[in-house]
């Protein structure tokens, strides 16, 4: 595999698990149960977390991170 | 129809709102850099061993062989990360464990001042504020321990 296509590969893994994370954002809905909105606030950190070691392997791999910013949200905040 | 309704709906910060941080997630906050580090090893090896499917088969660990150099080199745990530095010239693994050390000196701030880098730290679960501090920052240093502890190892595989 090639830089470019490794690249292609992480942006389009960054932006999917941006999309789970995206999803389990939010307060509890009126329509939601409890255990329901308990699960997805895990979820939530769960993603955030996956973001976040996306994030910090770019890093340490030494690879460039510019075309992927911003990888990683502030959690429970909505990425920009 | 809401379906995957939580999209439309505002974003807004996580409710349970705590009145004040959890003591626990306060004695960690003061704690000193050695103290943290000192916890982070202990508190992660209280954890059932991690192990990956490869290592599975061999049926070690990580934690179990203590080794995360012998680890890598075997292709287990970080072995891609193993593979990637083992072709790079000395420089680059000296400018990656600088980047690695500034990693963890983050990750210890985080844990120390976490309103610095979440601005929401205050209104999030308490949960969450207790995972943040006592488990995921402590395993991303640990993690980024072994990446140093890694390209150490090569670097002493060339005798530098």
């Amino acid at each position: 595999m090639s830089q470019v296509e490794l690249l292609a590969f992480l942006k389009d893994l960054t932006i999917l698990m941006q999309e789970k994370y995206q999803t389990t954002l939010g307060p509890c809905r009126e329509d939601e149960k409890e255990a329901d909105y308990q699960f997805r606030l895990g979820q939530n950190f769960a993603y955030y977390d996956v973001l976040d070691v996306i994030h910090s392997q770019l890093l340490a791999f030494g690879l460039p991170t510019r075309e992927l910013e911003p990888v990683v949200p502030e959690l429970g905040q909505s990425i920009p | 129809m809401l379906g995957h309704g939580c999209q439309r709906l505002p974003l807004m910060p996580l409710r349970l709102i705590p009145d004040k941080l959890d003591d626990s997630v306060v004695r960690y906050m003061s704690m000193s850099t050695s103290e943290l580090l000192v916890s982070t090893t202990v508190e992660n090896s209280r954890k059932p061993p991690y192990t990956n499917p490869r290592e599975r088969c061999k049926g070690l660990s990580v934690v179990e062989r203590g080794e995360p150099y012998e680890t890598a080199k075997a292709g287990g745990r970080h072995g891609a990360f193993y593979q990637a530095y083992r072709q790079r010239r000395a420089e680059e693994i000296q400018r990656g464990i600088r980047s690695l050390a500034r990693q963890i000196e983050a990750h210890l701030a985080k844990i120390r001042e976490p309103e610095r880098y979440i601005a929401a730290f205050a209104q999030l679960d308490s949960r969450q504020q207790r995972a943040l501090i006592q488990s995921k920052w402590p395993a991303d240093i640990q993690r980024l321990q072994e990446q140093q502890a890694i390209l150490q190892g090569i670097l002493q595989e060339r005798n530098l």
